[in-house]
């Protein structure tokens, strides 16, 4: 099949052409000047509707169309700026913000967590009659992580910023970051790729040193992606700490919108976050994870 | 002739027919027209606006093919002119109105059968 495309203006002169063979046909045959054309154009019969379905055949009359149409358009707006100016700008708006709306609650709710098991992690909230949506105290979450039967572990995490100081009189970085149960790594399944995570004292009120394990990207921006990161003496808001481990790249634990930087246990809270206090006061987001 | 003894194409058969003027060499709309009309001894009243979005049509499935030239009267005209697949159509559509006409005259001119 062959494509053509074949402008208006041939076809126009195409049957211009026609009637004026008609005419000229007519003339021959003796009739009156005006009697040869309106008897030309009443045989043709509408010209206008015969090019409508002449071009409707050809298959590319639709760009010609299309090309008509925004030419319209665009000579419209350009004739009221205030009018195109607000249009675009609802528009760009609009989109923009279900954009942003829809990325957040793809990371927040569709995307499954990047994690080993992740259809069997879920999230438990407490619900009092003031907050639909409370946290618990740490002690509650003591209480349930070692009393509950039916999950194979129950962690707890707080967010938390931090400024970080990768050596002693380094300039501090600041990053977003976590304050985690010490069995954090352990219930999500991930293991760091250099060193190791949490061990169990060092989530206790008596650890020493703070504990820290940092994300991929913390140790390919802040420490240069050197192996001895993991051992390095740092500042972690103002308190010395020693980088134990380094997670493999991805890994954001259960965060789907952003990747915490910094893990730290939540018993360095009254170190590196002194306003912050674990008990009483309801603090900890807790993460179950159940048994298959 | 008078206008009422014309009769008005059936439906279809345009295409046929430009199909088999384009046979005797390239013409312009008009010629195709003029063609049928004189051809047919002015029996058939071909509706001259119907016959661009036929020749388009034809155009498109390939039976025929466009240029412009200069006519007889030395005006530039579009000639169209028979294609291979065209020239195959036309055997082909040709036959099968053939086997029509004497089916129908057949019924049409059927005594009771006795």
């Amino acid at each position: 099949m062959k494509l053509r495309w074949r402008t208006s203006s041939e076809l126009d002169e195409e049957i211009q052409a026609h009637i004026d063979y008609e005419i000229q046909a007519n003339l021959d045959r003796g009739m009156a000047p005006e009697d040869a054309r309106a008897a030309a154009l009443h045989k043709f019969g509408n010209a206008t509707r015969v090019k409508e379905r002449a071009r409707e055949a050809d298959p590319l009359f639709w760009i010609e169309s299309i090309t008509r149409d925004l030419r319209y358009t665009l000579r419209n707006l350009s004739r009221s700026p205030g009018f195109t100016v607000v249009a675009v700008l609802s528009l760009a708006l609009g989109i923009g913000a279900n954009s942003a709306i829809f990325s957040m609650a793809d990371g927040l709710l569709l995307r499954p967590l990047d994690v080993p098991g992740a259809g069997q992690i879920v999230g438990v909230s407490a619900s009092a009659p003031q907050y639909r949506f409370s946290r618990f105290s740490y002690s509650e979450y003591t209480v349930y992580r070692d009393q509950s039967r039916t999950l194979a572990g129950l962690l707890a995490e707080e967010n938390n910023s931090f400024a970080i100081q990768p050596e002693e009189n380094a300039q501090a970085r600041y990053v977003w970051g976590k304050l985690v149960s010490g069995n954090f790594f352990d219930v999500l399944g991930v293991q760091p790729k250099l060193g190791r995570s949490f061990q169990p004292e060092e989530d206790s009120p008596a650890a020493g040193e703070i504990a820290v394990v940092i994300s991929d990207e913390c140790w390919q921006d802040k420490f240069h992606s050197d192996p001895r990161a993991v051992g390095a003496r740092i500042k972690l808001n103002d308190q010395p700490a020693v980088v134990v481990g380094v997670m493999p790249p991805g890994f954001r634990g259960t965060e789907g919108f952003t990747i915490p930087e910094v893990y730290a246990p939540l018993a360095a809270t009254p170190h590196v976050s002194p306003s912050n206090t674990l008990q009483p006061t309801p603090s900890a987001a807790i993460w179950f994870y159940s048994a298959a | 002739m008078a206008e009422t003894d014309r009769i008005q194409l059936l439906q279809g058969t345009l295409d046929l027919l430009v199909l088999q003027t384009l046979l005797f060499g390239p013409r312009h709309g008009h010629g195709i027209a003029t063609a049928i009309e004189q051809t047919s001894e002015d029996v058939l009243l071909v509706d001259h606006g119907s016959l661009y979005p036929a020749l388009q049509r034809l155009e498109q499935a390939g039976l025929i093919a466009s240029e412009w030239g200069v006519s007889e009267k030395k005006r530039r005209a579009r000639f169209y002119k028979l294609t291979r697949a065209g020239r195959a159509r036309l055997t082909a559509e040709t036959g099968k109105w053939q086997k029509m006409v004497r089916a129908v005259s057949r019924i049409l001119q059927a005594k009771e059968a006795s």
